[in-house]
């Protein structure tokens, strides 16, 4: 059952396809990808024009990008000077991340093989820490409450923005900063990932489609302001749209493979549902977590029909990975981004790359062109007055299941 | 270990300023009557250049004769101090 949604009056984003949110919408809406060479790396993306050099030397890439994506989150909220508008206490962060500052550690690790351990860099643990982006957003938004980072690998940010929704439910906080970042476009990284046979071998990213052969490491992040809802209301933010219901289970079958029938990720689906108060049939659009690996994108495909039944047929779904690849941890608060983003602008931006589905996957993946949302949800949708309704799935190594749903 | 020769005092508080400078603090504001607040240096920013110190002249840095120092003043005469 609902307990009550939480209202989001800001987002931001740094992703392969430029920086600001509006901008990844509008150009996976126009079908650009933002991947090249077989990575979705962010080559826009001039930290100098954000931050001082002592801002830039004190962090990591992927703290980097989350700074500048809370920034625009903070500024499209109306947070004054980005300070929140609440007693700093009841304003809370919960960020996903996967493997932090990696760079840094792998660069250290070398000083410390070549010159000794007196020539380690003093900042390495600080820069490098999962949690260093909360801190740092802590000293530069001047919020008190509590913080942290969740670790769930590709479900990271998604986990973070459901724990975002159940603190304000509690009346924990006033608002909470929620989303990810993750940088890990290092050698290192991407061969560990390639070793563990998930990177694509063709280094292209097909969601869905009957070529696909492995994910596309991507790099990014994305952050949402959630608020309650009568807090907002009271202050007069511009309510973008709500964040209803969240769900999550754990596979318990494989360290990094899904398991193929979709039921138990077909069980976070139901859960996020019922969460939310909405029955499958109220579904306007899926977000999908859509990797471009054989496994997951048929078990996505079955966990949907799992969850959704017959109506599963009925709705597109796309993939924000094929234009800006997997970032890991940052994935999933992009994706709620780019759902938020789509119910609001009225067209589903394409699966692009996908040309023929699949063997068993026979779902709308949105090939070739965008699509307008669905006319019901365009007039009088299944949600809060009329609102279309979203899921945006993430599904992680270590089965690691969780899913959003958001209505505008 | 490797004998290092002591720096001049001159030199050596070229190199802070150089280094500190490194770490972000401005130029524009460095005087010795700039408190370490201002120039936004902080306990990090102090254990950086106490390793450079080390790895660079062989000076030990003791982080506890920092209690008192507000300017930037007072750290380099706490810092060339290790020279005598």
């Amino acid at each position: 059952m609902s307990e009550g949604s939480a209202a989001i009056t800001g987002v931001g984003a740094v992703t392969p396809l430029g920086v600001g949110a509006e901008t990844l919408y509008e150009r996976w809406r126009d079908g650009v990808c933002g991947i090249e060479d077989g990575v979705g790396r962010c080559d826009g993306f001039d930290p100098a024009q954000f931050m001082s050099r002592k801002q830039m030397r004190r962090t990591e890439r992927f703290v980097q990008f989350g700074v500048i994506a809370a920034r625009e989150a903070a500024d499209q909220a109306g947070w004054d000077g980005d300070e929140p508008p609440y007693d700093p206490h009841r304003v809370a962060c919960v960020l996903g991340v996967s493997l932090g500052g990696t760079q840094v550690l792998f660069d250290q690790y070398q000083t410390l093989d070549q010159d000794g351990p007196d020539a380690v860099w003093p900042l390495t643990i600080p820069v490098s820490m999962p949690n260093a982006l909360p801190a740092v957003l802590a000293i530069a938004h001047g919020f008190r409450g509590e913080s942290r980072s969740i670790a769930s690998a590709c479900s990271s940010s998604a986990q973070a923005i459901g724990e975002g929704l159940r603190m304000l439910r509690q009346d924990e906080a006033d608002a909470v900063i929620v989303g990810g970042a993750e940088a890990c476009l290092t050698p290192f990284i991407l061969a560990a990932f390639k070793m563990a046979g998930a990177l694509s071998r063709s280094g292209q990213c097909r969601p869905f489609d009957e070529r696909r052969d492995g994910f596309v490491m991507g790099e990014g992040g994305g952050i949402l302001i959630l608020e309650r809802e009568d807090r907002a209301v009271d202050r007069g933010a511009e309510i973008l749209g709500y964040l209803s219901g969240y769900g999550a289970s754990t596979d318990g079958y494989h360290l990094t493979a899904p398991a193929e029938d979709g039921e138990i990720c077909g069980h976070a689906i139901r859960a996020a549902l019922d969460d939310a108060g909405r029955a499958p049939e109220d579904v306007d659009y899926v977000n999908a977590h859509g990797t471009s690996t054989e496994a997951n994108d048929l078990a996505e495909t079955n966990a949907l029909k799992v969850a959704l039944g017959g109506h599963a047929h009925e709705i597109p779904i796309s993939s924000t990975k094929s234009v800006v690849g997997h970032s890991i941890g940052g994935a999933g608060a992009i994706e709620a981004i780019a759902t938020l983003l789509t119910l609001r602008g009225g067209v589903v931006p394409p699966t692009v790359g996908l040309e023929v589905p699949g063997e068993d996957l026979d779902l709308n993946y949105v090939p070739g062109d965008p699509i307008p949302l669905p006319e019901r949800s365009t007039n009088g949708g299944g949600g809060r007055d009329g609102r279309a309704v979203a899921l945006s799935n993430s599904f992680a190594f270590g089965g690691h299941n969780a899913v959003v749903v958001i209505e505008a | 270990m490797e004998l290092k020769t002591p720096p001049s005092a001159e030199k050596m508080g070229a190199r802070i300023l150089e280094a500190l400078i490194e770490f972000g603090a401005d130029p524009e504001m460095m005087s010795p009557e700039a408190t370490l607040e201002d120039l936004e240096i902080d306990s990090l920013d102090m254990f950086e250049l106490a390793q450079i110190l080390h790895q660079e002249y062989g000076i030990e840095v003791n982080p506890d004769d920092f209690e008192d120092v507000k300017t930037l003043g007072d750290a380099q005469q706490v810092l060339l101090g290790y020279l005598k």
